[in-house]
């Protein structure tokens, strides 16, 4: 629970410490200056820019492609949905003048869907563990590396790659799905679900937990908002607002995402927009990214035998688009885990983008940090960092 | 509760303001059909203000506040300003927006709106450290993403990359690229970023 | 060198000789504790590999949040030249004899952002001796774990015993001297952002 302390009472005892840029819980060389007396935070201003490695300005120099393997670089726990953010925008640009139509075979749309809450799923299950173990309990963070190498196998024999996979393409998806991808997917969810229900047992009512993040650093909804908070920071505090349901791309328009939102979950000392009410959205979001996969799975058309069918296939043929595309502009938004990842593309009309913006929900998290972390006290630093799940590329690209 | 057109949100932006006090804002089109609003940089706190602020617009939103710079954007006629874009949205109405300012190259000064959106806050600094657009009135305008002692604004199209910094080169030995990006001595820059 | 799991006199199997300097070094090769520094992608797969599948706590590698407890610094990630002269400064916070090994391609020369990146360093051992190379993006837990084996095989020739007397210039146990570096680079003045 928080003080409720004015800043002028702390003592002559202040000191500024740095939180960072090394240390084990702030997820990433992200540097926190702390003004403290040693038990309550007076100021704590974040220093970013330590994984600054220009992404942004790379978006200038490579062609259209190319640029997808730098997109799972801006948030690599993530990658596929930083890869379907960056492809869902070129496509839009592209469909934005009839002559480079790209029509995104029906297959492959629900491909990514399954890829994409697949890897919501892995990406909470980092948020969660993470920040189980920033506060003490290093178990629940093994269980969920563990489960996330489920998921890592699955994507290995998809693509090839563990982590930054290179694999949603502009109009389709890399490769196809492999011989019993399906079955071996049903296999994981069935037994995650079991695991879900021994981590919940572990850690969400853990009463030492729950006292720990009730009522710390609470947002209100309209803080959120004009703090520029997405995703789960954002529902957390109540707004009930997600991309994948409300401007819905793909095939989520058809799916019916439901959202769940913070309802101070931590009972009588919990409030809504509190760091437990963050980490049980993220948990119910889990339980829902589970089911989209499975209704994915079943919509799934078979495959045809040509790559750029428009029903059965896995990825249209972009090639000749993509040398002379639309000049123009446009801004397209997806849900990643972390929440909305805007992409503002400008072309010149040649093969190599002019521009290209990533808004991350981490990089507005970190505009709030100020903010919040008045008068709480230093320990709940940690929590509230572990709360807002932050990670440090999507800060800095 | 009801979304606007983007001919409906002007309209209705047009109107709020009283007649003497309008602002100088023109409609505009991108060359692939989105519509934008281009703002007068003098004008960007007042109009921000209105747009948040009232009930049929409430833009609660900001976005988005990025920037790029328009030297080698092929336009009729050509510029060399930077364009100063903010992506506006309104989760009540669930409309949107999309407000552009142009500054100057050399001497761009753009009022900030971090007193409408406190977000603006982090957008702006990034603008300022990446583009090189000084924002005025912003309660901490420092670079974020940059070191403090870095030299130029990166995201210009006109940046030369340093071939050095704090007197390690940027290169490995021996190490060559085809179409590498020219790289020039840090302490005479093309342009310098402003305090 | 004596093996040291091979009894002297075959008489009792219980009692094994070697000398000290050997068996110093058996102990530090299997106990490398390693510092938990990950800036990057590589991180996720370093953690990973210290997870219940790949468990590399079973070689003895238990991660450290301090410098001051480590052996080993695993460069996990891009290192930016802001983050530089950190990562030297914690290199230098290690307590000798202290190993590192660079995993991933942006710790060894850049990675992909080598070419057209302004602010990435093009290889983590400009700033600190590196030991051991692990190539990939990001290399898989079983090649970290090969690289950390190849490492081992560098411990297990460390010679705590007179090793200043009889090497000076090696202090590391690896093969080459640490001679080749352009020289320690400056530090920075602490950055102290305000609110």
């Amino acid at each position: 629970m928080s003080p409720d302390l004015a800043i002028e009472t702390l003592g002559g005892e202040r000191m500024r410490l740095n939180m960072g840029p090394h240390h084990p819980a702030t997820h990433g060389v992200l540097r926190l200056v702390v003004d403290t007396d040693g038990e309550v935070v007076a100021n704590c201003a974040p220093d970013h820019g330590y994984l600054h490695r220009a992404i942004e300005k790379i978006g200038e120099c490579v062609e259209w492609p190319m640029f997808v393997p730098y997109t799972d670089r801006v948030d690599y726990v993530c990658a596929m949905n930083a890869n379907l953010a960056y492809c869902v925008a070129v496509e839009k640009l592209l469909n934005s003048d009839p002559a480079t139509k790209v029509i995104v075979p029906m297959r492959a749309e629900c491909i990514r869907v399954i890829v994409a809450e697949l890897n919501r799923i892995s990406s909470h299950l980092v948020a969660v563990g993470a920040m189980a173990m920033d506060l003490g309990g290093y178990t629940p963070f093994l269980h969920a590396i563990a489960q996330r190498e489920g998921v890592n196998d699955i994507f290995e024999k998809l693509c090839g790659q563990r982590l930054t996979y290179n694999y949603i393409t502009i109009g389709g998806v890399g490769f196809d799905l492999h011989a019993n991808a399906a079955a071996e997917t049903e296999a994981f969810l069935a037994q995650f679900e079991k695991e879900m229900i021994r981590f919940n047992q572990l850690i969400t009512t853990n009463t030492i937990f729950q006292n720990r993040c009730a009522g710390v650093a609470v947002i209100s909804a309209a803080d959120a908002v004009a703090y520029g908070l997405v995703g789960p920071n954002l529902r957390g505090s109540g707004v009930d607002w997600d991309i994948r349901r409300d401007e819905p791309y793909g095939i989520y328009g058809q799916l019916g995402v439901r959202v769940p939102l913070g309802q101070a979950f931590a009972g009588r000392a919990g409030r809504v927009g509190d760091c437990y009410d963050r980490f049980v959205v993220r948990l119910l979001e889990i339980n829902e990214s589970v089911r989209l996969v499975r209704a994915a799975i079943k919509l799934l058309p078979p495959a045809a035998g040509k790559a750029n069918d428009p029903v059965g296939g896995f990825q249209a043929d972009v090639a000749k688009q993509l040398r002379k595309p639309p000049k123009g502009e446009i801004r397209v938004r997806t849900e990643a885990p972390r929440g909305e990842m805007g992409y503002v593309i400008v072309s010149d009309g040649s093969k190599v983008p002019y521009r290209v913006r990533v808004r991350t929900g981490s990089f507005t998290a970190c505009s709030i940090f100020n903010t919040v972390m008045k008068g709480i006290f230093l320990a709940d630093v940690v929590t509230v960092i572990g709360s807002f799940d932050i990670v440090v590329p999507e800060i800095d690209r | 509760m009801s979304a606007l057109a983007f001919a409906d949100i002007v309209e209705r932006l047009r109107a709020v303001f009283p007649a003497a006090t309008l602002p100088a804002i023109e409609t505009k089109t991108s060359d692939n059909g989105q519509p934008w609003l281009l703002v007068p940089a003098n004008d960007i706190v007042r109009v921000a203000t209105v747009l948040r602020d009232d009930p049929v617009l409430g833009f609660a939103a900001l976005c988005d506040l990025t920037g790029w710079d328009l030297l080698k954007y092929a336009a009729n006629p050509p510029s060399t300003d930077i364009a100063i874009v903010y992506y506006l949205h309104s989760l009540i109405h669930r409309h949107h927006l999309t407000l552009k300012v142009l500054a100057p190259r050399d001497t761009g000064t753009v009022p900030s709106v971090s007193s409408v959106w406190p977000v603006a806050n982090y957008f702006e600094r990034e603008v300022f450290d990446l583009l090189g657009v000084h924002f005025a009135g912003h309660p901490n305008l420092k670079r974020i993403m940059m070191p403090d002692d870095w030299i130029g604004s990166p995201l210009r199209k006109d940046y030369i990359y340093p071939a050095s910094y704090n007197g390690i080169a940027h290169l490995r030995d021996g190490q060559k690229f085809e179409d590498a990006p020219t790289r020039g001595d840090a302490a005479a820059p093309a342009q310098a970023a402003k305090p | 060198m004596t093996d040291i799991t091979k009894p002297a006199n075959g008489a009792d199997e219980h009692v094994f000789t070697t000398s000290i300097d050997e068996f110093l070094a058996w102990g530090k090769e299997n106990s490398l504790f390693y510092l938990l520094f990950a800036t990057a992608c590589c991180g996720i797969e370093l953690m990973q590999t210290g997870g219940p599948r790949y468990d590399i706590d079973r070689l003895g590698m238990i991660p450290r949040a301090t410098p001051r407890q480590s052996d080993l610094m695993i460069v996990a990630g891009t290192i930016t030249h802001k983050m530089a002269s950190r990562v030297r400064t914690l290199w230098e916070q290690m307590t000798e004899p202290r190993w590192v090994v660079s995993m991933g391609s942006c710790a060894n020369s850049g990675g992909p952002f080598s070419k057209w990146s302004y602010s990435v360093l093009n290889g983590v051992d400009k700033y600190v001796p590196v030991d051991i190379y692990i190539p990939g993006c990001p290399p898989r837990p079983e090649a970290l774990i090969d690289g950390v084996m190849a490492l081992r095989e560098r411990v297990k020739k460390y010679r705590t015993l007179g090793v200043r007397d009889r090497d000076p210039h090696i202090v590391q146990g690896s093969d080459c001297a640490f001679g080749a570096h352009p020289g320690k680079p400056p530090l920075p003045e602490t950055t102290e952002p305000s609110a």
